[in-house]
């Protein structure tokens, strides 16, 4: 009995290592989905070993006051073989502010979207499975939460219970949850409807373990999905809380948002940034590229997990 | 059933979602209770008047007590006193500031949701009937980048293209006060209220608080259309980085319904096929939709704060930038609880909208 | 007698990520006039795909209808569908379409379907689009295809308003003219609807005729528009050519286009002003009271979700009807059925087919409804045509090995023996066809010519063809 067990689990596994390996196959197939791939893990490389290699502190950004006995504190200089990306106001060497940001924003994303899923998919499962009261509760709570601005309840947060990596984390975590709720909430549902399942569970097998044995294999696709499209969501909505200046730690704190917020306050508005373009543009770029990226790898895995959309 | 029914019952569902905002709001303003007394302080404060605040405010009541009063003051709009950091006259109520504050966030987003339906239905439809081909290409290239964008920084980027130290031609920059065509959109500190370019109309009161609407009543056409000019840039940053969602929506909803059987019906009826797309498959494609309306708005509005923020339109986002920086907390919270109502209310139009074209929905 | 309905040689492919699927090969069947033929095999065995191919329904990428000719009359419908895309050969096979070629065909075909032949699918419920009355999907094909008949009633009754009226009054169909108002009062008085449904009849004809005479040029200008049309369009479907064909073709084109199918909805949601939809209206209500639909006026207003199957199902053939199409195809009509449903709907095709001489081509996999109701039967098995016969003849004198293992199949009550016997083996991929007869690698009669080359059709018969090497050499010419 038990040799048949573990025969028909390694023959399972089997199946999805091939399973997985055709999926890769048709993935690789689109090449704008590669690249995205490829963009993506470049900025994670970057992100681990970028400050590594520039060495200071990775949650500071380093300031330059005088190079070649030039005060250039306040003169943002372009692009540069010494600066490659150049400085910008109070003298932040951007190339470095640039690298070490993809760190804390890539950390912080990954943080943020992993907790909003697990908390997502867990309330999610409670609702589809039990069903009745509590899963009306809970799908009530998601659509008061989905009824709120992302960054408008991320800002309330960041001004009253303090501007601090907690409150932002728990903060963004509240907002993302509620979509993974809805997800797998309804892949629970539709499972529980499927003939076979109601066949199982008519002959004895327990519900719970059958529908999790389907729910599973049949959510983690569009939960990758999800995920995937919510990482460039985050980071958006990170960019955009410290450009307002209401993201956690200093002026000096490595993210692309507060790069570019640096600009517009400490700089004194449009007129200095239309001069001094780079400083605004060369953060952004970082931001949409990276974001970019992150769609076209989560639009390559819908179109690969979907068998209606594949050419 | 009948249309009102539906309608009816609806509103009563969103009885249970008005009440989790409340809560929510409810929790956050009292989470830190020296924001909150310092939020109704007003212009004195003394420490007699610190303790008469917090009578009034029954913080030494049990929390659900609270909870009923803090309800009562929402109700009755009692919702604070804008703090002395404001940097427009502070210590007004917060109701006051807010009928000043929310026509022009208003006449933003609308305008907002046009462009982005001008601009998301017509590639959405393109990019489903021409699945694959160049249009469908390029149009989900634009859309993925659109939404790939941070909204502040396309702000930026068009401010520096048609800001007033863009190197167009004076007639097509965005200009602060004193130039013609006027526009106090863009100075952020000005309190100066006046974007009338007809000088009869100087010094008249704005009736409705909208630029369109009140350059129109007045018949100044010229302050009209620099209005509309002024309020395409804004508009255009907060659309562009949200049409996405629309158009990769709309798109798969529509392969969606073009694979059902109904379609090869009404082909092997001989409807021409541009008949077919459009009214076959655009109504069932569109009903779809609306179930990401939700998302989208909220975006949206998100999209709304920040692009107030960087043209400095003077709506409810930028009084919601100031208060966070300045740690005026009503103001945020009154801020965070309109911007939810609107949220609410769009899901409910968009629903109500989803019910007339689709009738399977009123069954439920 | 030419036949309704000629099929030769036709060929339709799926282009794929996986390769070809070569789903129907070299099909070749005829449909006479008035006849009903059954087109019986299993799932899988390219029935549907023949009956979208012949109405050009087959979805653009991924299929392509490679090769063939159908000719409907004398006309070859098909004969521009292979310029439509070019296949090339490569490591990859890749179809280059030509857009232009396609939009044309497209426009050809739009006035065939629905005019002369229609088509009713296998699921009623999901086969009617859920967001419009029922009332609107049989105005559309209406309007789209008949305005000529319509208005010339509409004509009719406004010449006789008097008439109309007294008949009103005393609630009797007493005409007897022999214009087009005449042959339609014999239509409602043939018809199955009661007092209610006459006066309702009566009521509407008085109105368009009032309308007409109201706005009289309008109507006459349109009808003679109509005419000029309905002229065009039999010029077009007789074997002119290609320069004249494209002209017909884009004057028709462009009238279609004049025709706004989304106003017509939204009218007939409101009070309808216009003569033309309310005899559309009319002749609606006509439609589903020959179908024998109970309360067709209440019907009319219904949505599909507010229908049971069985009265979709009547309403799919009056929209298929609607026309007098010449052929009709029914997909497996009564699979999703039940079977007392299944009895009404089959005995109902077969009386519009005797009123009406339509010819059907009925598509199941059920040898019984086969049996009840065609007159020939083609069995069709992996894309191809194995054997053609009169019904009687297939089941008493079957000859491919195929249709003898089918027949064999159907347990029957008044046999003892309780095991019941089935074709080895299971049905190919289309992907890669067994090579020679399709069969082969099931056939208990299989020998060395069967695994190399492809059975040609051979009459053993007058009427009964069969592809199969066994009868090689015993054809009757």
């Amino acid at each position: 009995m038990s040799t048949e067990l573990a025969g028909s689990f390694s023959r399972s596994l089997r199946a999805r290592y091939e399973s997985f390996k055709k999926t890769f196959f048709f993935f690789t197939r689109s090449p704008i989905a590669t690249i995205g791939l490829a963009v993506v893990i470049f900025y994670i490389l970057v992100g681990i070993f970028g400050p590594m290699i520039l060495g200071g502190n990775p949650w500071k950004t380093t300031q330059i006051f005088e190079y070649n006995g030039i005060y250039i504190y306040n003169v943002p200089q372009p692009p540069s073989l010494h600066f490659p990306f150049g400085t910008t106001f109070e003298g932040y060497n951007l190339f470095n502010g640039v690298v070490k940001a993809a760190r804390i924003d890539l950390m912080v994303a990954a943080i943020v979207v992993f907790s909003g899923a697990i908390v997502g998919t867990l309330l999610g499962s409670i609702a589809g499975y039990k069903g009745g009261a509590l899963g009306d509760v809970i799908m009530r709570v998601t659509d008061v939460f989905l009824s709120i601005p992302f960054l408008v309840l991320a800002i309330a947060f960041l001004v009253i219970l303090g501007r601090n990596l907690t409150v932002m984390v728990v903060a963004l975590v509240l907002i993302w949850w509620p979509t993974y709720t809805r997800i797998v909430r309804g892949q629970v549902l539709s499972v529980r409807e499927l003939k076979y399942v109601e066949a199982s569970v008519a002959a004895g097998a327990s519900s719970f373990r059958t529908i999790f044995k389907h729910v599973i294999p049949n959510s983690i696709y569009p939960i990758f999905v999800q995920v995937s499209l919510d990482f460039g969501n985050v980071i958006l909505t990170l960019a955009a809380l410290f450009y307002l200046g209401v993201g956690f730690a200093g002026y000096y704190t490595p993210e692309w948002g507060n790069l570019i917020g640096l600009a517009a306050s400490l700089g004194g508005g449009l007129p200095a940034i239309t001069r001094y373009w780079w400083t605004v543009t060369i953060p952004g770029l970082a931001i949409l590229i990276l974001v970019v990226s992150l769609n076209l790898l989560g639009d390559g895995l819908r179109d690969v997990m979907d068998p209606r959309l594949r050419r | 059933m009948k249309m009102y029914v539906y309608v009816i019952r609806r509103l009563i569902l969103l009885i249970p979602v008005i009440i989790g905002v409340t809560l929510i709001t409810f929790a956050l303003s009292h989470a830190n209770v020296s924001l909150l007394i310092a939020g109704y302080l007003g212009r004195v404060r003394t420490p007699q008047h610190i303790a008469i605040v917090k009578q009034e405010l029954h913080l030494n009541l049990p929390v659900y007590e609270q909870y009923f009063y803090y309800l009562g003051n929402l109700f009755t709009g009692n919702w604070g006193y804008l703090a002395p950091t404001e940097v427009f006259d502070p210590g007004t109520p917060v109701v006051v500031e807010f009928q000043r504050r929310f026509p022009p966030t208003l006449e933003l987003a609308v305008f907002a949701t046009l462009l982005v339906f001008l601009m998301g239905l017509p590639l959405g439809v393109f990019s489903a009937v021409k699945k694959d081909r160049l249009t469908d290409q390029i149009t989900r290239v634009i859309a993925m980048t659109g939404v790939s964008i941070p909204v502040f920084w396309f702000g930026l980027l068009i401010l520096i293209a048609v800001g007033p130290n863009s190197i167009l031609p004076m007639q097509l920059r965005l200009v602060g006060v004193g130039q013609i065509p006027p526009s106090y959109y863009y100075y952020p500190h000005s309190s100066i209220l006046e974007p009338w370019v007809n000088t009869k109309v100087s010094g008249l009161t704005r009736p409705t608080g909208f630029l369109l609407i009140d350059t129109l009543l007045y018949g100044d056409w010229q302050a009209f259309l620099a209005g509309l000019y002024t309020l395409f840039w804004p508009s255009l940053s907060v659309a562009f980085t949200s049409f996405g969602l629309i158009v990769r929506f709309l798109r798969s909803s529509m392969l969606e319904v073009m694979n059902q059987d109904f379609i090869r019906t009404a082909r092997s009826k001989g409807v021409p096929e541009y008949f077919v797309v459009r009214k076959h498959v655009r109504r069932n494609a569109l009903g779809a939709t609306t179930t990401v309306m939700g998302l989208f708005f909220a975006g949206l509005l998100g999209g709304v704060v920040v692009t107030e923020t960087v043209f400095g339109w003077p709506g409810m986002g930028r009084w919601l930038f100031y208060a966070a920086i300045g740690g005026d907390m009503v103001s945020v919270m009154a801020t965070t609880f309109v911007f939810t109502i609107v949220i609410v209310t769009a899901n409910l139009i968009v629903d109500i909208i989803y019910s007339y074209l689709d009738p399977r929905v009123r069954l439920e | 007698m030419e036949n309704a309905l000629t099929v030769r040689n036709l060929k339709t492919q799926f282009f794929i990520y996986e390769g070809v699927v070569k789903a129907i090969d070299d099909v070749s069947f005829e449909l006479k006039e008035g006849e009903v033929l059954g087109l019986v095999g299993e799932t899988g065995c390219g029935k549907s795909v023949t009956a979208f191919s012949i109405m050009k329904l087959i979805p653009d990428p991924p299929g392509r209808i490679v090769n063939g000719e159908v000719f409907l009359g004398n006309l070859n419908i098909m004969k521009n569908v292979s310029k439509e895309a070019r296949i090339i050969e490569g490591k990859r096979v890749k179809v280059k379409h030509f857009y232009s070629v396609i939009k044309k065909n497209e426009y050809f075909f739009n006035k065939i379907r629905g005019k002369y032949i229609s088509m009713i699918f296998q699921e009623p419920m999901a086969a009617l689009n859920p967001v419009y009355t029922v009332e609107d999907q049989i105005v559309e094909t209406l309007i789209l295809h008949n305005k000529t008949n319509m208005l010339k009633i509409i004509k009719a009754a406004s010449e006789h308003m008097e008439e109309l009226k007294g008949m009103l009054e005393k609630g009797e169909l007493s005409y007897s003219g022999d214009d087009y108002l005449g042959k339609e009062i014999q239509r409602i008085r043939e018809g199955n609807g009661g007092k209610e449904s006459i006066k309702r009849h009566l009521e509407l004809l008085i109105e368009e005729g009032s309308l007409y005479i109201r706005r009289k040029s309008k109507y006459e200008s349109m009808l003679a528009r109509s005419e000029e049309l309905d002229k065009l369009e039999e010029r077009l479907l007789s074997n002119i050519t290609e320069e004249e064909q494209m002209e017909i073709i884009n004057i028709l084109s462009k009238e279609t286009r004049k025709i706004n199918l989304i106003r017509m909805s939204k009218q007939l949601k409101r009070k309808v002003r216009d003569a033309l939809l309310l005899e559309a209206r009319r002749e609606a209500l006509s439609l589903l009271e020959s179908v024998e639909i109970p309360n067709a006026w209440g019907v009319l207003k219904l949505y599909p979700h507010e229908l049971s199957g069985g009265m979709l199902q009547r309403v799919m053939i009056s929209i298929a009807l609607a026309n007098n199409p010449k052929i009709l195809i029914a997909d497996e009509p009564t699979t999703a059925l039940d079977v007392t449903v299944q009895a009404q709907i089959l005995r109902l095709l077969r009386n519009l087919q005797d009123n009406l001489r339509t010819s059907i081509i009925l598509i199941t996999h059920d040898l019984g409804v086969i049996a009840e109701t065609c007159n020939r039967v083609a069995v069709m098995y992996a894309g191809n045509i194995v054997e053609t016969a009169s019904t009687e003849e297939l089941f008493m004198n079957p000859k491919h090995p195929y249709t003898i293992g089918l027949l064999q199949s159907i347990p029957r009550v008044d046999n003892p023996n309780k095991v019941l016997k089935s074709i080895a083996g299971n049905v190919p991929n289309l992907l890669n066809p067994p090579a020679g007869c399709r069969f082969h690698p099931r056939c208990p009669f299989v020998f060395d010519k069967c695994r190399v080359e492809k059975p040609e059709t051979i009459e053993v018969s007058p009427g009964h063809t069969v592809a199969c090497h066994l009868f090689y050499g015993k054809g009757v010419n």
